[in-house]
Protein backbone atom coordinates (compact mmCIF):
# COMPACT_ATOMS: atom_id res chain seq x y z
CA UNK A 1 0.00 0.00 0.00
CA UNK A 2 1.24 4.05 -0.83
CA UNK A 3 1.09 6.42 1.16
CA UNK A 4 -1.79 7.81 -0.64
CA UNK A 5 -3.63 4.36 -0.70
CA UNK A 6 -2.76 4.61 2.96
CA UNK A 7 -4.41 8.44 3.43
CA UNK A 8 -7.66 7.64 0.63
CA UNK A 9 -8.99 4.67 2.66
CA UNK A 10 -8.84 6.87 6.04
CA UNK A 11 -10.56 9.60 4.57
CA UNK A 12 -14.05 8.21 4.68
CA UNK A 13 -13.53 7.39 8.34
CA UNK A 14 -15.06 9.73 11.26
CA UNK A 15 -12.22 12.98 12.53
CA UNK A 16 -12.07 11.04 15.90
CA UNK A 17 -11.40 7.81 14.78
CA UNK A 18 -8.88 9.59 11.74
CA UNK A 19 -7.17 10.82 14.66
CA UNK A 20 -7.25 7.25 16.14
CA UNK A 21 -5.82 5.35 13.51
CA UNK A 22 -3.29 7.70 12.46
CA UNK A 23 -1.88 7.50 16.14
CA UNK A 24 -1.64 4.40 16.04
CA UNK A 25 -0.08 4.45 12.67
CA UNK A 26 2.66 6.50 14.28
CA UNK A 27 2.92 3.80 17.03
CA UNK A 28 3.79 1.03 15.19
CA UNK A 29 6.79 3.14 12.93
CA UNK A 30 8.08 4.65 16.38
CA UNK A 31 8.06 1.05 17.93
CA UNK A 32 9.60 -0.51 15.03
CA UNK A 33 12.31 2.09 14.31
CA UNK A 34 13.11 1.52 18.19
CA UNK A 35 13.72 -2.54 17.96
CA UNK A 36 15.37 -2.13 15.28
CA UNK A 37 18.07 0.61 16.97
CA UNK A 38 17.72 -1.13 20.10
CA UNK A 39 20.22 -4.18 18.34
CA UNK A 40 23.47 -4.27 19.10
CA UNK A 41 25.19 -3.27 15.46
CA UNK A 42 26.33 -7.02 14.75
CA UNK A 43 23.80 -9.45 15.69
CA UNK A 44 26.56 -12.21 15.76
CA UNK A 45 28.99 -9.76 18.02
CA UNK A 46 31.44 -12.05 20.08
CA UNK A 47 31.39 -15.20 18.31
CA UNK A 48 34.83 -14.67 16.51
CA UNK A 49 37.91 -15.43 19.09
CA UNK A 50 40.00 -12.75 17.27
CA UNK A 51 37.83 -10.12 18.22
CA UNK A 52 38.89 -10.87 21.78
CA UNK A 53 42.23 -11.00 21.51
CA UNK A 54 42.66 -8.27 19.23
CA UNK A 55 41.58 -6.12 22.28
CA UNK A 56 44.35 -7.29 24.17
CA UNK A 57 47.30 -7.99 21.62
CA UNK A 58 48.09 -6.93 18.39
CA UNK A 59 47.92 -10.25 16.52
CA UNK A 60 45.50 -13.20 15.97
CA UNK A 61 47.28 -16.71 15.26
CA UNK A 62 45.92 -19.79 13.61
CA UNK A 63 44.57 -22.28 16.55
CA UNK A 64 46.62 -25.07 14.37
CA UNK A 65 49.26 -25.43 13.50
CA UNK A 66 50.53 -23.38 16.01
CA UNK A 67 53.01 -20.14 14.87
CA UNK A 68 56.31 -20.02 16.75
CA UNK A 69 57.21 -17.85 19.12
CA UNK A 70 60.49 -16.83 16.29
CA UNK A 71 57.57 -15.96 14.00
CA UNK A 72 55.20 -14.00 15.51
CA UNK A 73 57.71 -12.30 17.43
CA UNK A 74 58.92 -11.22 13.95
CA UNK A 75 55.56 -9.58 12.86
CA UNK A 76 54.98 -8.02 16.47
CA UNK A 77 58.14 -6.19 15.47
CA UNK A 78 56.95 -5.47 12.19
CA UNK A 79 53.67 -4.21 14.23
CA UNK A 80 55.57 -1.52 16.15
CA UNK A 81 57.57 -0.13 13.56
CA UNK A 82 54.63 0.37 11.30
CA UNK A 83 52.75 1.84 15.00
CA UNK A 84 56.32 4.29 15.02
CA UNK A 85 55.15 5.50 11.51
CA UNK A 86 51.91 6.33 12.45
CA UNK A 87 49.73 3.07 11.14
CA UNK A 88 48.65 1.39 14.46
CA UNK A 89 47.81 -1.82 13.45
CA UNK A 90 45.77 -4.93 14.65
CA UNK A 91 46.06 -8.33 12.28
CA UNK A 92 43.83 -11.29 12.38
CA UNK A 93 45.55 -14.01 10.72
CA UNK A 94 42.65 -16.80 9.54
CA UNK A 95 43.71 -20.70 9.16
CA UNK A 96 40.24 -22.49 8.81
CA UNK A 97 37.23 -21.79 9.82
CA UNK A 98 38.02 -23.01 13.52
CA UNK A 99 39.84 -19.78 14.04
CA UNK A 100 36.04 -17.84 13.39
CA UNK A 101 34.32 -19.70 15.55
CA UNK A 102 30.72 -18.71 15.68
CA UNK A 103 31.03 -16.84 12.60
CA UNK A 104 33.05 -19.42 10.62
CA UNK A 105 30.85 -19.05 7.40
CA UNK A 106 33.15 -15.97 6.54
CA UNK A 107 35.77 -18.30 5.89
CA UNK A 108 37.09 -17.13 2.52
CA UNK A 109 35.86 -14.01 2.68
CA UNK A 110 38.81 -12.05 4.02
CA UNK A 111 37.18 -8.29 3.37
CA UNK A 112 33.62 -9.14 4.41
CA UNK A 113 35.40 -10.36 8.32
CA UNK A 114 37.65 -7.77 7.92
CA UNK A 115 34.38 -5.40 7.92
CA UNK A 116 32.55 -7.53 10.52
CA UNK A 117 35.57 -7.84 12.89
CA UNK A 118 35.72 -4.01 12.82
CA UNK A 119 32.49 -3.28 14.16
CA UNK A 120 33.56 -5.39 16.37
CA UNK A 121 37.16 -3.54 18.08
CA UNK A 122 36.67 0.13 16.85
CA UNK A 123 35.23 1.77 19.10
CA UNK A 124 35.67 6.19 18.68
CA UNK A 125 37.92 5.91 16.39
CA UNK A 126 38.53 2.99 13.35
CA UNK A 127 41.22 0.83 13.87
CA UNK A 128 43.32 -0.08 11.37
CA UNK A 129 42.85 -3.62 10.59
CA UNK A 130 44.42 -6.50 8.18
CA UNK A 131 42.82 -9.80 7.97
CA UNK A 132 45.04 -12.57 6.37
CA UNK A 133 43.35 -15.98 4.79
CA UNK A 134 44.25 -18.19 2.35
CA UNK A 135 41.71 -16.44 0.06
CA UNK A 136 43.02 -13.25 0.09
CA UNK A 137 43.82 -9.67 2.49
CA UNK A 138 41.29 -7.91 4.26
CA UNK A 139 42.18 -4.12 5.40
CA UNK A 140 40.05 -1.29 7.41
CA UNK A 141 41.59 2.14 7.16
CA UNK A 142 44.87 1.15 6.35
CA UNK A 143 45.74 3.66 3.54
CA UNK A 144 45.97 3.30 -0.43
CA UNK A 145 43.43 0.58 -0.95
CA UNK A 146 45.91 -0.66 -3.80
CA UNK A 147 48.78 -0.54 -1.60
CA UNK A 148 48.43 -4.97 -1.36
CA UNK A 149 47.49 -5.63 -5.03
CA UNK A 150 50.82 -7.51 -6.29
CA UNK A 151 50.62 -9.41 -3.05
CA UNK A 152 49.56 -12.62 -2.61
CA UNK A 153 49.17 -14.63 0.57
CA UNK A 154 51.54 -17.92 0.24
CA UNK A 155 49.25 -20.52 0.95
CA UNK A 156 51.53 -23.44 0.58
CA UNK A 157 52.52 -23.44 4.13
CA UNK A 158 50.06 -23.27 5.97
CA UNK A 159 50.64 -20.82 9.36
CA UNK A 160 54.19 -20.30 8.33
CA UNK A 161 53.09 -18.94 5.18
CA UNK A 162 49.74 -17.04 6.03
CA UNK A 163 51.79 -15.04 8.85
CA UNK A 164 55.10 -14.20 6.69
CA UNK A 165 52.77 -13.08 3.82
CA UNK A 166 51.23 -10.46 7.11
CA UNK A 167 54.45 -9.18 7.78
CA UNK A 168 55.02 -8.66 3.96
CA UNK A 169 51.78 -7.12 3.49
CA UNK A 170 52.22 -4.63 7.04
CA UNK A 171 55.15 -3.44 5.02
CA UNK A 172 53.65 -2.73 1.77
CA UNK A 173 51.00 -0.81 3.65
CA UNK A 174 53.52 1.48 5.38
CA UNK A 175 55.36 1.78 2.27
CA UNK A 176 51.72 2.76 0.52
CA UNK A 177 51.83 5.33 3.03
CA UNK A 178 54.88 6.92 2.29
CA UNK A 179 57.04 5.63 5.00
CA UNK A 180 60.31 3.80 5.11
CA UNK A 181 60.33 0.52 6.94
CA UNK A 182 63.45 -1.80 7.27
CA UNK A 183 62.93 -4.97 5.45
CA UNK A 184 61.78 -7.63 8.23
CA UNK A 185 64.02 -10.50 8.98
CA UNK A 186 61.79 -13.53 8.34
CA UNK A 187 62.88 -17.23 10.39
CA UNK A 188 62.97 -19.86 7.88
CA UNK A 189 60.16 -22.26 7.73
CA UNK A 190 62.37 -24.84 9.75
CA UNK A 191 62.49 -22.50 12.55
CA UNK A 192 59.28 -21.33 12.52
CA UNK A 193 57.14 -24.86 12.63
CA UNK A 194 56.01 -26.51 14.96
CA UNK A 195 57.20 -23.67 17.81
CA UNK A 196 55.29 -25.44 20.44
CA UNK A 197 57.54 -28.25 20.41
CA UNK A 198 61.08 -29.41 21.49
CA UNK A 199 64.22 -28.45 18.84
CA UNK A 200 64.88 -30.85 16.05
CA UNK A 201 68.13 -31.54 17.87
CA UNK A 202 67.09 -32.15 21.28
CA UNK A 203 64.09 -34.01 19.88
CA UNK A 204 66.88 -36.63 17.85
CA UNK A 205 69.96 -35.84 19.57
CA UNK A 206 68.62 -36.68 23.39
CA UNK A 207 68.32 -40.33 22.04
CA UNK A 208 71.39 -40.69 20.81
CA UNK A 209 73.60 -39.24 23.89
CA UNK A 210 70.95 -41.46 25.90
CA UNK A 211 72.02 -44.34 24.30
CA UNK A 212 75.80 -43.88 24.21
CA UNK A 213 75.20 -43.12 28.21
CA UNK A 214 73.63 -46.13 28.55
CA UNK A 215 76.14 -48.10 26.37
CA UNK A 216 79.21 -46.25 29.01
CA UNK A 217 77.63 -47.10 31.88
CA UNK A 218 77.31 -51.37 30.82
CA UNK A 219 80.62 -51.43 30.02
CA UNK A 220 81.74 -49.33 33.26
CA UNK A 221 79.57 -51.78 35.08
CA UNK A 222 80.94 -54.82 33.29
CA UNK A 223 84.61 -53.88 34.11
CA UNK A 224 83.51 -53.49 37.63
CA UNK A 225 81.71 -56.88 38.30
CA UNK A 226 84.88 -58.29 36.66
CA UNK A 227 87.14 -56.44 39.23
CA UNK A 228 85.10 -57.41 41.91
CA UNK A 229 84.71 -61.05 40.76
CA UNK A 230 88.81 -60.59 41.03
CA UNK A 231 89.44 -59.52 44.48
CA UNK A 232 86.87 -62.23 45.90
CA UNK A 233 88.86 -64.54 44.44
CA UNK B 1 35.14 -27.73 25.52
CA UNK B 2 32.23 -25.53 25.36
CA UNK B 3 31.94 -21.76 24.65
CA UNK B 4 30.17 -18.95 26.59
CA UNK B 5 29.28 -15.85 25.37
CA UNK B 6 27.67 -12.83 27.54
CA UNK B 7 25.76 -10.30 26.58
CA UNK B 8 24.67 -6.96 29.16
CA UNK B 9 22.91 -3.73 28.32
CA UNK B 10 24.42 -3.53 24.52
CA UNK B 11 28.04 -4.60 25.95
CA UNK B 12 29.74 -7.58 24.84
CA UNK B 13 31.35 -9.09 28.52
CA UNK B 14 34.56 -10.96 28.02
CA UNK B 15 34.90 -13.90 29.66
CA UNK B 16 38.74 -13.78 30.86
CA UNK B 17 41.30 -16.19 30.66
CA UNK B 18 42.25 -17.76 33.60
CA UNK B 19 39.22 -18.47 35.10
CA UNK B 20 39.07 -22.50 36.80
CA UNK B 21 43.18 -21.82 37.41
CA UNK B 22 44.84 -20.94 40.29
CA UNK B 23 47.36 -18.14 40.48
CA UNK B 24 50.47 -17.71 40.07
CA UNK B 25 49.28 -17.23 36.41
CA UNK B 26 51.72 -17.80 33.26
CA UNK B 27 50.41 -15.21 30.51
CA UNK B 28 51.52 -14.69 27.08
CA UNK B 29 49.94 -11.85 25.06
CA UNK B 30 46.38 -12.73 26.08
CA UNK B 31 46.28 -16.40 26.84
CA UNK B 32 47.12 -18.08 29.97
CA UNK B 33 49.66 -20.74 30.13
CA UNK B 34 49.16 -22.50 32.93
CA UNK B 35 48.95 -21.63 36.88
CA UNK B 36 49.43 -23.75 40.21
CA UNK B 37 46.22 -26.01 39.50
CA UNK B 38 43.30 -26.34 37.78
CA UNK B 39 39.59 -26.74 38.07
CA UNK B 40 37.28 -29.00 36.06
CA UNK B 41 36.25 -25.81 34.12
CA UNK B 42 38.92 -23.73 33.24
CA UNK B 43 39.90 -20.82 30.18
CA UNK B 44 43.14 -19.92 29.17
CA UNK B 45 41.96 -17.30 26.34
CA UNK B 46 39.35 -14.18 26.67
CA UNK B 47 37.15 -15.58 23.79
CA UNK B 48 34.67 -17.61 25.80
CA UNK B 49 36.17 -21.32 24.76
CA UNK B 50 36.00 -22.97 28.49
CA UNK B 51 38.14 -26.46 28.91
CA UNK B 52 35.78 -29.27 30.79
CA UNK B 53 37.77 -31.44 32.94
CA UNK B 54 36.67 -34.91 34.00
CA UNK B 55 34.24 -35.12 37.35
CA UNK B 56 30.84 -34.88 38.28
CA UNK B 57 28.02 -32.72 36.09
CA UNK B 58 29.25 -28.72 35.77
CA UNK B 59 26.87 -26.04 35.64
CA UNK B 60 26.93 -22.66 34.22
CA UNK B 61 26.26 -21.61 37.83
CA UNK B 62 29.67 -23.59 38.88
CA UNK B 63 31.76 -21.46 36.09
CA UNK B 64 30.38 -18.12 37.27
CA UNK B 65 31.35 -18.94 40.72
CA UNK B 66 34.81 -20.06 39.29
CA UNK B 67 34.74 -17.10 37.26
CA UNK B 68 33.83 -14.72 40.89
CA UNK B 69 30.89 -13.41 39.21
CA UNK B 70 27.38 -13.35 40.08
CA UNK B 71 24.37 -15.33 37.67
CA UNK B 72 21.04 -15.83 39.21
CA UNK B 73 17.53 -14.70 37.93
CA UNK B 74 18.22 -11.00 38.43
CA UNK B 75 22.07 -10.63 37.98
CA UNK B 76 24.74 -11.10 35.16
CA UNK B 77 28.71 -9.98 35.86
CA UNK B 78 27.21 -6.80 37.56
CA UNK B 79 24.46 -6.05 35.38
CA UNK B 80 21.34 -6.17 36.63
CA UNK B 81 18.02 -6.80 34.63
CA UNK B 82 15.40 -4.18 34.52
CA UNK B 83 12.30 -4.73 36.60
CA UNK B 84 10.03 -7.71 35.26
CA UNK B 85 12.67 -8.83 32.87
CA UNK B 86 14.84 -11.48 33.47
CA UNK B 87 18.21 -13.26 32.48
CA UNK B 88 17.80 -15.22 29.58
CA UNK B 89 19.91 -17.94 28.83
CA UNK B 90 20.86 -20.24 25.32
CA UNK B 91 22.27 -23.04 24.52
CA UNK B 92 22.58 -24.37 21.05
CA UNK B 93 20.57 -21.32 20.19
CA UNK B 94 17.02 -22.71 21.78
CA UNK B 95 16.02 -20.68 25.36
CA UNK B 96 16.88 -22.76 28.60
CA UNK B 97 13.56 -22.48 30.22
CA UNK B 98 15.20 -23.58 34.08
CA UNK B 99 17.27 -21.38 36.38
CA UNK B 100 20.59 -19.76 34.50
CA UNK B 101 22.58 -21.14 37.00
CA UNK B 102 21.43 -24.84 36.56
CA UNK B 103 21.98 -25.15 32.67
CA UNK B 104 24.60 -28.12 32.29
CA UNK B 105 28.15 -27.16 30.63
CA UNK B 106 28.12 -30.11 27.94
CA UNK B 107 30.70 -30.72 25.90
CA UNK B 108 30.61 -28.43 22.39
CA UNK B 109 27.79 -26.74 23.94
CA UNK B 110 27.50 -23.23 22.28
CA UNK B 111 26.15 -20.79 25.68
CA UNK B 112 24.69 -17.32 25.57
CA UNK B 113 23.79 -15.52 28.43
CA UNK B 114 21.71 -12.08 27.71
CA UNK B 115 20.14 -9.78 30.07
CA UNK B 116 18.82 -7.50 26.86
CA UNK B 117 18.12 -6.15 24.66
CA UNK B 118 17.76 -9.25 22.56
CA UNK B 119 21.11 -10.91 20.92
CA UNK B 120 20.08 -13.21 18.52
CA UNK B 121 22.24 -16.23 19.63
CA UNK B 122 24.06 -18.40 17.45
CA UNK B 123 23.18 -21.94 17.09
CA UNK B 124 26.55 -23.48 16.39
CA UNK B 125 30.07 -22.36 17.17
CA UNK B 126 33.11 -24.24 15.38
CA UNK B 127 35.51 -25.33 17.91
CA UNK B 128 39.37 -25.90 17.35
CA UNK B 129 41.04 -28.61 18.11
CA UNK B 130 41.11 -29.64 21.52
CA UNK B 131 44.96 -29.39 21.64
CA UNK B 132 45.35 -26.11 20.26
CA UNK B 133 43.64 -24.44 23.17
CA UNK B 134 45.51 -24.27 26.78
CA UNK B 135 49.43 -25.25 27.74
Amino acid sequence: MSRGDFADGIRGISPRRRVDLVARGWLVIVVLVAIVTAYPSSAHADADPASDVLLIQSAFYPYQPPVSPLLSAALDKVLRAAGRTGLKLKVAIIGSPEDLGGVFELFGHPQQYAEFLDREISFNTRQSLLVVMPAGFGTVATGPSRALAGLKVDTKHSSFGLTRSAILAVVALVRAAGHAIAPPVIPSESSGRGGAGPPALLLFGLPVVLVVLAALAVRRGGRSSAKDAGVSE
Amino acid sequence: MAHIEVFAANHVVVVPAGVGVAPALRRRGAYVRGGRCVYALRTYEPTGLVLLGSGAARTLGQFFDLWGQPLDRHRVAGFHVRPGAGVVVFAWGIQWPGNPRSLPISSDAQITVEIGPYVRPHARYMFPPLESVGP
